[in-house]
């Protein structure tokens, strides 16, 4: 059931964990992430291939809706970094909007402080005329040395300013500057005085700093998930999500991107988007007729089978126009029947040119339909490749099944099971030994000894 | 007993001023909670900004009563923002919290003698909404009433409340209008799916946070909208009407009307307030013609007894009729599987 097409272009990559691809659409470096004392993740670089289904598997416990997590946004990771489509996502900073931003604050910062010293000179004795006229250089300045700054090409990501590392001190200082400034011009205005004309300032300025510093930290944080799925990297989930109390094709059309009627001044005057609703509700029914939903159109969402459901979520991920679909364990709690279906759309929408990337732990599903596998154990990825060659992989057979597999089947369950309970508590001393010996392979396999 | 009396009071009731405002204030709360899920317990801190907005920029400042009611709305947008840019990252019951007790901290500070110079202490600001009456149509001596053809029934206000009243109503229609509009739209997709479930909207790419703040802003505008009614309709701005008592009043009249449907907050209202007033009006006359005898009850003790009997009907309406009087049976049964 493989495509050649995709696989075409992996024939011949080496079978290890963290290989690079030739065309990968998302990397992830160094992501670790913990829980108290319980690495959950540690994954040192993994590169997903572009235009092919990649499963991501491993036995309970492993980590990989972690891992999902991480990628997608919906937790943030200790260290790490992602790149997606050649951008990198795990900071802000160093986008085009964020340098703008970083710059403005910067400027703004020394503007009004600038224009406080020269406006208290210049206004001699009359401050608040002064801070005033500070405050209007300051407003000046911002806007030629803003234009400026958006007409000058990127600088070196090691400038601190430029790649918004300084952001959350500059804004928390703007924040501060600002504050100051808005609040002694509302006290002049508003003839405010005795203690009040100190106290507003006060409060003003503090609390528009911490402000100030809250936006800083914004700017400097990561993507959030919403952003992600602006750029392309849209998800589901395990338990399905699908939105009770609304209809089906509210369900749907609530994922279409770009909606003119989702600010709320433009929504309040119907005819600016019923126009562009028409046409996201026509491309919702062909979605919803692919999926085989059509005929529940108009009921709510509530109402639907629990199969129904995974469809609609998919189908609703889809109205998004995603380049990356990242599935989280779509075959949970669904009959063989369907199954089959969801493993057919699946692949078309690898045919569509899409990417897949899925959460699944039954190898049968992952062999009959994946291009390429990724194996987590405990946090980290064991291992990589085709399914044919992952069914074979010693390690994976280990991770899955423990080293003593080939004995009875009685022996195997019970195996099973006790191993279960150290893999839970194991992971922080079993980082540290691999970490000494920087041995990836024998990890799963040494582990699992243990654990029988 | 006077039945006669006791219907106009309950009729009456269904259109005075707290009917009004309580109706403002739902509607307000119906878009937190009904429409974008948060739970906001704090709605009376809204009214109160709204209020005290207007109060102190007419008193302390002296501006164009114009302007007040500028600044009575940009203290509940400042309001919301600082209530809901740290809490609405978290869970819904945190919200939940920062409101109820933010709305105690307002009232407290209004009341304070620190700030008496402000907000006038415990005495509140009275007598600032002059020249709100003085645009009045009507004649304060002079009372005022809808006749309907055939029916005999004298519910009649004076020129100022007719006034203030007339501008309420206008306010409660147009503000249906805005909700109704609103929420028939992609705005209002995002607002119902949020409430639904939350990740599913950010896994869509929309920015589920920035959504809930836009909706705490509006329906805290909307009940700050309220606050201005009810000090505008009583000329008086106290700080211990604002209690939390009030907000859970509120809460009361939205649950009874149905909560998420764009009229349930109005219906909700007046029928709260004519329960109040019919259980009064019977228990008070019976009590005078001696129906209830004075050791089970006094002349004194109906105005908490109505409380309790409203509050019985409410339990029968939660048991019974759990979506309220306009909520759909069949969506409320819609569960998460």
């Amino acid at each position: 059931m493989m495509s050649d097409r995709a696989t075409a272009s992996l024939d011949g990559l080496a079978e290890q964990p963290g290989v690079p691809k030739p065309d990968p659409i998302l990397t992830v470096s160094n992501v670790s992430r913990s829980f108290g004392g319980l690495k959950a993740v540690d994954v040192e670089h993994l590169e997903i291939q572009r235009g092919m289904i990649t499963a991501l598997i491993g036995p309970n416990g492993a980590g990989k809706t972690t891992f999902f997590n991480l990628m997608t946004g919906f937790d943030q990771a200790d260290t790490g970094e992602r790149v997606f489509n050649g951008e990198r996502l795990s900071r802000r900073a160093g986008s085009a909007p964020a340098r703008r931003a970083v710059a403005s604050a910067g400027v703004v910062t020394v503007a009004l402080l600038g224009g406080l010293v020269v406006g208290g000179a210049v206004g001699q004795g009359n401050v608040r005329l002064g801070q005033i006229l500070g405050f209007v250089v300051g407003l000046t300045l911002l806007f030629f040395g803003n234009r400026m700054l958006l007409t000058s090409p990127p600088g070196p990501r090691s400038n601190a300013f430029l790649d918004g590392r300084a952001a959350r001190p500059l804004y928390g200082i703007a924040g501060l500057a600002t504050g100051l400034v808005v609040s002694e011009i509302a006290v002049w205005a508003t003839h405010l005085d005795g203690r009040w004309s100190t106290l507003l300032p006060f409060f003003g300025t503090v609390s528009s700093g911490i402000l100030g510093f809250a936006l800083g930290s914004y700017v400097q944080g990561p993507y959030s998930p919403h952003e992600l799925a602006q750029h392309g990297m849209v998800r589901t989930f395990q338990l399905t999500k699908s939105l009770t109390k609304l209809p089906v094709i509210q369900n749907m059309a609530l994922g279409a991107k770009g909606q003119v009627g989702e600010r709320l001044s433009r929504g309040l005057i119907h005819p600016l988007w019923t126009d562009q609703e028409a046409s996201i509700e026509e491309r919702a029914d062909e979605l919803l007729k692919r999926f085989k939903l059509d005929h529940m159109r108009n009921e709510f969402a509530g109402t639907l089978s629990g199969g129904q459901r995974k469809l609609l979520e998919m189908a609703r991920a889809l109205m998004t126009d995603p380049t990356l679909v990242m599935l989280d364990e779509p075959m949970a709690g669904v009959n063989p029947a369907l199954t089959q279906s969801l493993l057919e759309h699946i692949q078309g929408l690898r045919d569509d040119g899409l990417t897949v990337v899925f959460v699944e732990h039954d190898m049968d599903v992952v062999s009959e339909i994946s291009d390429w596998v990724v194996v987590m154990a405990e946090g980290r990825i064991i291992a990589e490749g085709p399914p044919v060659a992952i069914g074979r992989n010693q390690q994976v057979i280990d991770a899955y099944l423990g080293s003593d597999h080939e004995s009875n089947l009685v022996r195997t369950v019970d195996g099973t099971g006790t191993r279960d309970a150290p893999t839970r508590e194991a992971p922080t001393g079993d980082v540290t030994t691999s970490d000494d010996t920087t041995g990836k392979g024998s990890d799963g396999a040494s582990n699992s000894d243990g654990g029988v | 007993m006077d039945w006669g009396s006791i219907f106009e009071g309950a009729i009456r009731a269904a259109f005075d001023l707290d009917a009004v405002v309580f109706a403002i204030a739902a509607i307000g709360l119906n878009i937190h909670f009904g429409y974008t899920g948060l739970l906001n317990f704090g709605q009376v801190g809204f009214m109160a900004a709204g209020a005290y907005g207007v109060g102190i920029a007419t008193t302390y400042f002296g501006w164009n009563p114009w302007v007040a009611l500028v600044v009575g709305i940009l203290a509940a947008v400042v309001l919301a923002l600082i209530l809901g840019l740290p809490t609405l990252r978290l869970r819904a019951d945190y919200l939940a919290i920062v409101t109820i007790a933010t709305s105690e901290i307002l009232r407290l500070s209004f009341r304070s003698v620190s700030l008496r110079e402000f907000s006038g202490g415990s005495n509140g600001i009275n007598g600032f909404a002059n020249a709100f009456y003085a645009w009045s149509p009507f004649d304060p001596q002079v009372q005022y009433g809808i006749r309907i053809p055939g029916i005999d029934l004298s519910i009649k206000f004076f020129g100022n409340r007719a006034w203030i009243l007339l501008i309420g109503w206008i306010v409660v229609v147009a503000l249906l209008i805005f909700v109704r509009l609103a929420v028939s739209s992609p705005w209002g997709r995002v607002l119902k799916a949020i409430r639904e479930d939350e990740d599913a909207v950010r896994a869509l790419g929309k920015n589920a946070y920035w959504f809930k703040v836009q909706s705490l802003i509006v329906g805290g505008v909307i009940g700050a909208i309220g606050g201005m009614v009810l000090s505008i309709g009583t000329q008086t701005v106290q700080p211990d009407v604002y209690s939390t008592s009030l907000t859970f009043f509120v809460w009361t009249a939205l649950i009874l009307g149905g909560v998420g449907r764009t009229w349930s907050p109005v219906i909700g209202a007046m029928i709260f307030w004519v329960l109040l007033s019919f259980t009064e009006g019977v228990l008070r006359q019976g009590v005078e013609n001696n129906y209830l005898p004075d050791w089970l009850i006094d002349g004194v003790q109906v105005g908490q007894v109505r409380f309790i009997m409203v509050g019985l009907g409410l339990c029968a309406l939660l048991i019974f009729r759990p979506q309220g009087i306009f909520g759909d049976r069949n969506e409320m049964a819609l569960e998460d599987r």
